[in-house]
């Protein structure tokens, strides 16, 4: 069925869009893709993809899974927030665990977009070893 | 006198439902998603009542301890797809009947659903549910929705805390969908679909425990009870002869009922507009 791509899920990509410049849809895969996203020092890509799978049930569910690419790597290794090798996703990415840590939890569609999701990213990528990427504060 | 109606055979209903409400309802394509406790008895008396094409969907087969509340599953059956199972059981109260299978789940069965004028909810996955529920308004379907939980004591003694039965009744842009008032517990929603393989690293990271996983109660007082309720919603929306409640919900503990009309939610995620107030659409942090 895919996820329907929405006046506000469009405007939420517009937005991110307008900041890294590289967004990429499909709808019937439910597939998101953020080119050129900046990556923080300590990793050894200044900026890669963030994919993001989608639900059929978007936005009343969360995406079912966030990945990065597999030759992406923290000071030569992976975080524990970085499921090398997982089986879930597509082929040549990872799988971040943050999705299974706190969206599934914490998941409110009334207000949580992809932007606070990717916000959560970020703050993985900042702080490798950081527990809960949902409650952190800079 | 009505069009292809046995006016013989339904009699009585007409003498309830009226000549177009017979009609109506032998015309009214039905969809059974979820063939088990609720769904097996949710096709059969839609059949009963006159429905001539249904669609039953389910991936699973007969297992033992379905058959305390699998109507038309018999012992030597255990084994054999829940779909065909009823299908026959259904094929002999009426073999005039076309009654399509779709061994597979309903979130992979889209297709089969096209046809449906009415799909009757039986399912237990919340993922399922809630997916159902964004296809009934993508595909503007109507959906009625039936569930039951039981909660019972943790200490094994079998003591009952609640019984209780639900029954939504979801008319896109008329009435709540599912989502309007957050039923769904986007949680379990998320460990049922998780792979075997992703269910065992959450298990031994600690992100779920076993109790996510156990299998639920079930007795067939409160799936008979529950099934009969959405059918008798269904009726009452197919035929017109009595506004239907949108939300019934029962406890058998208690003997208690609340029945309700609903409205859609304006900012319900599902089937609303969101608030842009309230969504989360600040990127200065990002550069």
């Amino acid at each position: 069925m895919g996820f329907e791509l929405t006046d506000s899920i469009r405007d939420v990509l517009a937005r991110i869009h307008a900041k890294i410049g590289g967004v990429r849809v499909d709808e019937n895969a439910g597939t998101v893709w953020l080119d050129g996203y900046p990556f923080p020092d300590g990793w050894n890509a200044d900026e890669s993809t963030i994919l993001f799978d989608l639900p059929d049930t978007y936005r009343s569910e969360p995406p079912t899974g966030v990945y990065i690419p597999d030759d992406l790597q923290y000071k030569g290794g992976y975080p524990m927030f970085v499921h090398e090798k997982s089986s879930a996703g597509p082929r040549g990415y990872n799988e971040l665990c943050i999705h299974s840590r706190d969206l599934g939890e914490h998941w409110d569609p009334r207000r949580h977009t992809l932007i606070t999701v990717t916000r959560m990213i970020d703050k993985s990528l900042r702080h490798p070893t950081t527990g809960y990427p949902w409650q952190h504060r800079d | 006198m009505t069009d292809n109606v046995d006016t013989d055979r339904y009699d009585r209903n007409i003498r309830v439902f009226g000549s177009d409400g017979q009609q109506a309802l032998v015309d009214t394509h039905v969809a059974v998603a979820g063939v088990g406790g609720l769904g097996s008895l949710e096709a059969i008396g839609s059949l009963r009542n006159g429905a001539k094409a249904l669609t039953l969907i389910d991936p699973d087969v007969v297992e033992e301890h379905n058959l305390p509340r699998l109507f038309g599953a018999y012992d030597d059956e255990v084994g054999r797809a829940k779909v065909e199972v009823v299908q026959e059981h259904l094929q002999r109260i009426d073999p005039d009947a076309t009654i399509h299978t779709v061994q597979r789940r309903v979130e992979d069965a889209a297709d089969a659903l096209h046809d449906a004028d009415l799909i009757l909810g039986g399912l237990d996955r919340i993922s399922s549910r809630i997916w159902l529920n964004t296809y009934a308004i993508d595909h503007d379907t109507a959906y009625i929705d039936a569930g039951v939980h039981i909660a019972t004591a943790d200490d094994d003694t079998g003591g009952v805390e609640t019984m209780e039965g639900y029954v939504q009744r979801i008319v896109p842009g008329q009435t709540a969908c599912f989502d309007c008032h957050d039923r769904g517990d986007r949680e379990q929603a998320r460990i049922e679909r998780m792979t075997d393989a992703q269910r065992e690293t959450a298990l031994e990271q600690g992100y779920i425990d076993d109790t996510a996983l156990a299998p639920e109660p079930a007795v067939n007082p409160l799936n008979g009870v529950t099934a009969f309720k959405a059918l008798d919603v269904a009726v009452k929306h197919v035929t017109g002869y009595e506004e239907p409640a949108d939300w019934i919900r029962f406890e058998t503990t208690g003997n208690t009922l609340t029945a309700a009309a609903t409205q859609p939610t304006p900012d319900c995620p599902a089937c609303g507009d969101p608030d842009p107030d309230k969504l989360d659409r600040d990127t200065s942090w990002l550069s």
